[in-house]
């Protein structure tokens, strides 16, 4: 598009500050979703002026259809519209100003309906909750157009203030601050420090308003994460149609979901069925049939339990899994402690028969490289580009057992098992490229994917994809990378990074994730792989003349000439093996080539952009990896 | 402020772990960010000294509460002598100049006069007392550099808690450049393969932790906030001079022997 | 008068957000550098101590000398700013201007430093927004960066180096705080809480710059060891020779076409009571505001230990911000005295320098 039209370029933000601080996987889609919708709002308006939406392609968005009220078939469950876009009108200033008026309204009618539900009955037990609530709502929203060339917006981004701000300034906040939006006063308006008592009373009202199941006892939040969280049951109401927020599974559950459906295709389906009969009648309000029906589509009870009830640990936990009668405090009664004990040994026995569940996920986030520059230079072909994409998203994250939170533009955010997650980013990778390549333009997607614990705060994990994905994929790799992060309960464990080019294998298989199935086969290749792991980490350093090891760090061994790297290595591995095997000429055979898939997945692949620059670079972390995705040997 | 100082020598493995692992080491040790020396966080051995003082049926209070901020300044224990195995000779003390600037500013801050020169040394070299013209760390060759100022060695005599074991000093005592240190601080440690067997004696969980070795000597500084807090901490270890710390005390890891360095004025 | 406060060992400075024992809380940030309000704190109530102050509230004579909440009484700080030492003596560090942009490259970063650009229509109306040409693929530095630097970028020139990362400067340390059962040596249940301590590379320091204090008092903080921050982690502070610290940095600036054209870069963090929209004059500051590349705010909140309860969060402008300004001819020494901005200039916050654009 020339820079000649008057284009009008928008966006409504904070982004991360509205979708990654969140605590459950139900407020982070929640979030995604509301601001999907609020920026559906602003498109919406500005169609009613009579203008267009240039970048997304909207034509085809059911989200869009609902929101001006001509929606078809099923409402819209996941966010799909871009927090930016780009529109043209004849009066664009015009335009845009009713569409950041649009935005304003239709929040605070969302606003509104939680108030009305849950807040106002009790809002006289707080301390000026109505002053705190209207203070929050009123200026959260970052809006901000441009009229003109997208560096406009560019350029708009640096000024970082909102014609929003009642005081001309961000709000000052007193008090106790929100359990998850930090920035943020909580709205019982009281200081736990001092008015402990008060406080507490305040949120168990609200607690009682929202019967119980919506909010821990130990939350306390403001008017934004409250309205996060609850927007699910005012939906109606507020935006004119349901959305059901019992259909998002639990971490935990998305870890679960690979041996939840090998339990279920096995033998043992019945007796899984009869634990969860006992489960349903021990505890109450701990039925997800939403879960189960998105993910499996199919009907199986145990398929639908809180995934508590899949895990040991979280089972022997009175506080985070509640039996009927378990008090709030104190000791569980004899016989609900009896049901408890009765409950893990059922699970147990499954786990002898069918293995246990990994307490892991991940979670993917994605965005497209370079797109501004693309957007100015290709305009619509992007969006017919990006259209294209959107319709293999939803697909290729549910082919791979995962759940998709939101996919608008060239963004993607999805929940995944561990062990086809690394193959999902590289479908969709392809799928990405391939989309451009039918425009005729050339063009690639970068991702940050998280392994994570379940014990991680969900704000950790959403952080940690963000940078990964900004600094190490992007900026540091360069475009079309990859880079893939372990957290544990207890940390970091690895850090990797690699081009999708250097990912794969020539028959387009994602190496790191054939060398991990290889080596869950064969269990006794544990032992001596993992000694094997520790090993060359110690010999890179040596060689490398560093000091101390850290997650993502490459080794830069170019400065010894001569080094055969992989003999080196393959030494050390039948070395590691000795103790409990014979080397014959068979094992010497494999050895070469596992030490070769694991030299591969080891060495530096950068983006196209840098690879004039490739030198001798090497990380232990790919055999992290290959180690954690074998799912042997490591500890949440 | 008036300060004092514990030199604390460890009799058993420690644990001290930093609720953080990343890589390898399934459980490391604490580390300082930046050196990546071993050490032992302030709070920690808060922790210790008040369950010491608790032990002992004496008053906790002096160490605070989450109410209330207590009556002593407590730094973070640091490394300043580390155990490393050598083929000449047994083992080595081994620290660097870095280490002893550092002490030497911590004596100081604590009114004890320090009075010993601060080292240097190369890159591949090490000093000590031996006439060697090579002395071998773990697999590391070093080249015989200079002797080591006396005066060090009897401050450092001071923060041994026995007098036997400080008689060995000036003969284990090695000092080598920071960056050579560095290399030992961050992988000389024991790291102590451990492993769970499943009922067929397969490996169902192998793990690996990291220590301190015993014979490694640590320091800490103790500060006052009110009048007379130190004397009580002194005199919680003048029937008793030990000190537990970190995880694993069932399997009994985690003893220090302290000696309370002789509290002076504080600037 | 200067100080140079260096950490005992690690810091930890609460940066405002709910923490509290008894709780599973995870990730209880830092803020670095320490705010002002927390460097100020950790001086007076060393001093306090010194007076003979234990414990609970300050005696009249102690307030008459130091003050109490936000009345300094006759004290005045300036900072606290970053210090390394380096080959040449020790050097200030500033937070990295926000109108400098860069890109990596294969042999480091290569720069650009944004202005004015044409008028655009927003939502702000009708406005210059900062720009420049060829930033494709450039985002703002974070990092620091020296006084020559600064300097350079005062003078509307890309600064010569680099950028230095913040890494270079401190690490974290992450900690897990748990609270055991006394019997059984457990962790109790919820009570662990994750914290991120700060620990200073070698050499690097704070600077405060301390005035209207009593010559005998100011003695008392000499070669003092005292809490600063959380947790009870403390700092050792040193007195440096009279006419050492921090020098003022301005550029000298002329008027062109009778106008005067120039930026203020925020060397510290800054309250304002309305952060100025475009054609808006900046309190204190003749002239008006023609552009701005102005940071998301930085809440700085604390704790409040003897009324036990939270400081409020107040948004500060953070330092790297920049204001494009303009001013007539006749107001240029107006121009050039302004040297502090906003609120609590006391402590040491709203510094800013000069230069040109």
């Amino acid at each position: 598009m020339s820079a000649e039209e008057k284009m009008i370029n928008f966006t409504i933000g904070p982004v991360q500050g509205f979708i990654g601080q969140a605590r459950r996987t139900r407020d982070l889609w929640s979030g995604s979703f509301l601001l999907s919708y609020l920026s559906g709002c602003a498109m919406a308006e500005i169609r009613r002026c009579d203008g267009r939406i240039k970048v997304p392609d909207v034509e085809g968005d059911q989200l869009l259809r609902w929101i001006e009220s001509d929606g078809e078939g099923a409402p819209p469950r996941i966010g799909t519209l871009p927090n930016r876009f780009v529109a043209s009108a004849e009066d664009p200033a015009g335009a845009a100003r009713s569409a950041a008026e649009g935005v304003r309204s239709r929040w605070k009618k969302i606003a509104d309906s939680v108030w009305k539900k849950y807040v106002e009955g009790v809002a006289d037990q707080g301390k000026n909750t109505r002053e705190i609530w209207e203070r929050q709502v009123n200026n959260f929203w970052e809006i901000h157009w441009t009229i003109g060339a997208m560096e406009g917006m560019e350029a708009r981004k640096n000024w970082r203030i909102c014609t929003d701000w009642s005081d001309g300034r961000p709000t000052i906040e007193e008090g106790d601050h929100c359990t998850i939006m930090s920035d943020w006063q909580e709205i019982s308006g009281y200081v736990r420090s001092i008015e402990r008592k008060k406080q507490d009373d305040f949120w168990k009202k609200i607690r009682q308003e929202t019967s119980g199941m919506d909010l821990r006892s130990d939350e306390r939040l403001c008017a934004i994460a409250l309205i996060k969280r609850m927007f699910p049951s005012v939906a109606e109401d507020a935006i004119g149609w349901e959305v059901s927020a019992d259909r998002w599974p639990s971490t935990l559950y998305v870890a679960a979901i690979p041996w939840l459906s090998a339990v279920i295709e096995s033998a043992e389906r019945d007796y899984a069925n009869d634990y969860a009969k006992k489960a349903f009648s021990y505890a109450e309000h701990i039925r997800r049939e939403g879960v189960a029906e998105q993910i499996f589509g199919r009907k199986d009870l145990f398929l639908e339990i809180d995934a508590n009830f899949y895990h040991t640990t979280s089972l022997k936990n009175p506080k985070s899994t509640p039996l009927k009668m378990t008090p709030e405090d104190g000791d569980e009664p004899e016989d609900v402690r009896r049901r408890r004990e009765e409950l893990i040994e059922c699970l147990e026995e499954l786990y002898n028969k069918k293995g246990k569940p990994s307490p892991f996920y991940a979670m993917l986030r994605m965005d497209g490289d370079n797109m501004g520059r693309l957007i100015r230079e290709s305009g619509e072909a992007v969006s017919r580009a990006l259209a294209s994409f959107a319709k293999d998203v939803e697909r290729v994250v549910q082919d791979n057992l995962g759940v998709l939170v939101y996919a608008g533009g060239d963004d993607v955010l999805a929940m995944l098992p561990v062990e086809r997650a690394m193959s999902c980013a590289y479908r969709l990778s392809v799928s990405f490229a391939e989309s451009f390549e039918a425009q005729g333009m050339e063009a690639t997607i970068s991702a940050g994917l998280v392994f994570a614990s379940h014990r991680v705060p969900l704000r950790s994990v959403m952080r940690e994809a963000h940078s990964i994905l900004d600094d190490i994929a992007k900026d540091e790799n360069g475009r079309g990378s990859m880079a893939v992060s372990v957290l544990k309960g207890s940390g970091r464990y690895c850090r990797w990074v690699s081009s999708w080019k250097g990912a794969v294998s020539p028959e387009n298989e994602v190496v790191l994730e054939r060398l991990a199935k290889n080596l869950s086969e064969k269990p006794d290749g544990i032992e001596a792989s993992s000694s094997f792991f520790y090993k060359s980490r110690e010999l890179l350093l040596m060689l490398s003349g560093e000091h101390r090891w850290s997650p993502g760090m490459f080794f830069d061994l170019s400065r010894l000439e001569g080094l055969d790297i992989k003999a080196l290595l393959q030494a050390e591995y039948l070395n590691a093996l000795e103790h409990s095997s014979e080397i014959t000429a068979d094992v010497r055979e494999s050895a070469s080539e596992y030490v070769r898939g694991l030299l591969s997945v080891s060495c530096r692949h950068r983006g196209p952009e840098h690879e004039g620059a490739t030198g001798k670079e090497i990380c232990a972390d790919g055999m992290l990896l290959v180690k954690f995705l074998s799912q042997k040997g490591v500890q949440e | 402020m008036r300060g004092m100082m514990l030199g604390m020598l460890a009799e058993t493995h420690i644990h001290s772990g930093a609720g953080r692992s990343e890589g390898f080491v399934d459980l490391p040790v604490a580390r300082e960010a930046v050196t990546s020396y071993p050490v032992i966080a302030g709070s920690s051995l808060k922790g210790a000294l008040r369950d010491a003082a608790r032990e002992r049926g004496m008053d906790e209070s002096i160490f605070g509460d989450q109410d209330r901020a207590g009556d002593v300044l407590v730094s973070d224990a640091r490394l300043l002598l580390l155990p490393v195995r050598s083929l000449t000779g047994s083992y080595r003390w081994v620290t660097c100049p870095h280490i002893l600037e550092r002490l030497s500013r911590d004596m100081r801050l604590c009114g004890i006069s320090d009075g010993f020169e601060g080292a240097s040394v190369e890159r591949g070299k090490a000093c000590c007392t031996d006439d060697l013209n090579q002395i071998f760390l773990e697999e590391r060759e070093f080249q015989r550099s200079n002797g080591i100022d006396g005066a060090l060695i009897d401050a450092l005599k001071k923060m041994v808690p026995h007098k036997q074991t400080a008689s060995r000093l000036e003969r284990q005592l090695v000092i080598i450049s920071d960056d050579d240190f560095g290399w030992f601080a961050s992988y000389g440690l024991p790291v102590i393969a451990r492993n769970k067997l499943d009922d067929n004696k397969k490996s169902k969980n192998l793990w690996y932790e990291e220590a301190l070795a015993p014979d490694t000597l640590m320091y800490a500084m103790v500060f006052e906030r009110k009048d007379g807090a130190l004397g009580k901490v002194q005199s919680m270890f003048e029937t008793k001079p030990y000190l537990q710390l970190g995880g694993n005390e069932t399997v009994g890891m985690g003893w220090f022997a302290v000696k309370i360095q002789k509290q002076g004025e504080g600037r | 008068m200067y100080l140079r406060i260096t950490p005992v060992d690690s810091w930890f400075f609460r940066d405002g957000r709910p923490f509290h024992l008894g709780e599973a809380t995870s990730d209880v940030g830092g803020l670095f550098p320490p705010s002002a309000f927390t460097v100020v704190g950790a001086i007076r109530a060393h001093l306090a101590r010194s007076m003979g102050w234990r414990e609970g509230k300050w005696s009249e004579e102690i307030c008459r000398v130091l003050g109490d909440g936000y009345d300094l009484a006759g004290l005045r700080f300036r900072g606290p700013l970053l210090c390394r030492e380096g080959d040449r003596g020790p050097e200030m560090l500033y937070p990295a201007p926000l109108n400098l942009l860069g890109k990596r490259n294969d042999s480091g970063y290569e720069m650009r430093l944004l202005r004015p650009g044409e008028e655009v229509e927003c939502d702000l109306g009708r406005v210059r927004l900062p720009t420049a040409e060829k930033i494709d693929g450039m985002k703002q530095l974070s990092g620091y960066v020296n006084g020559d630097q600064l300097k350079q970028v005062l003078r509307g020139e890309v600064p010569e180096g680099r950028v230095i990362p913040r890494k270079e400067l401190c690490g974290t340390e992450y900690a897990v705080g748990l609270e055991r059962e006394r019997d059984t040596r457990t962790a109790k249940e919820a009570h662990l809480y994750s914290i991120n301590r700060i620990r200073l590379v070698r050499g690097v320091h704070l600077i405060m710059g301390i005035e209207g204090i009593d010559e005998g008092l100011l003695e008392k903080l000499d070669g003092a060891v005292m809490p600063i921050g959380g947790e009870g982690r403390m700092g050792c502070v040193e007195m440096l020779s009279p006419g050492k610290g921090v020098s003022e940095i301005r550029q000298e600036i002329g008027p062109i076409d009778g106008r005067v054209r120039f930026t203020l870069v925020h060397i510290t963090p800054a309250f304002l009571g309305r952060w100025p929209r475009p054609g808006e004059s900046i309190p204190g500051v003749p002239g008006e505001v023609v552009s701005a590349c102005v940071g998301r705010a930085l809440r700085i909140g604390g704790w409040d230990s003897v009324n036990r309860r939270p400081v409020e969060l107040k948004p500060f402008i953070p330092p790297g911000s920049v204001w494009f300004c303009e001013a007539e001819a006749d107001e240029l020494n107006d121009v050039m005295s302004v040297s502090r901005i906003g609120e609590y200039t006391g402590f040491g916050f709203g510094e800013i320098a000069l230069g040109i654009w």
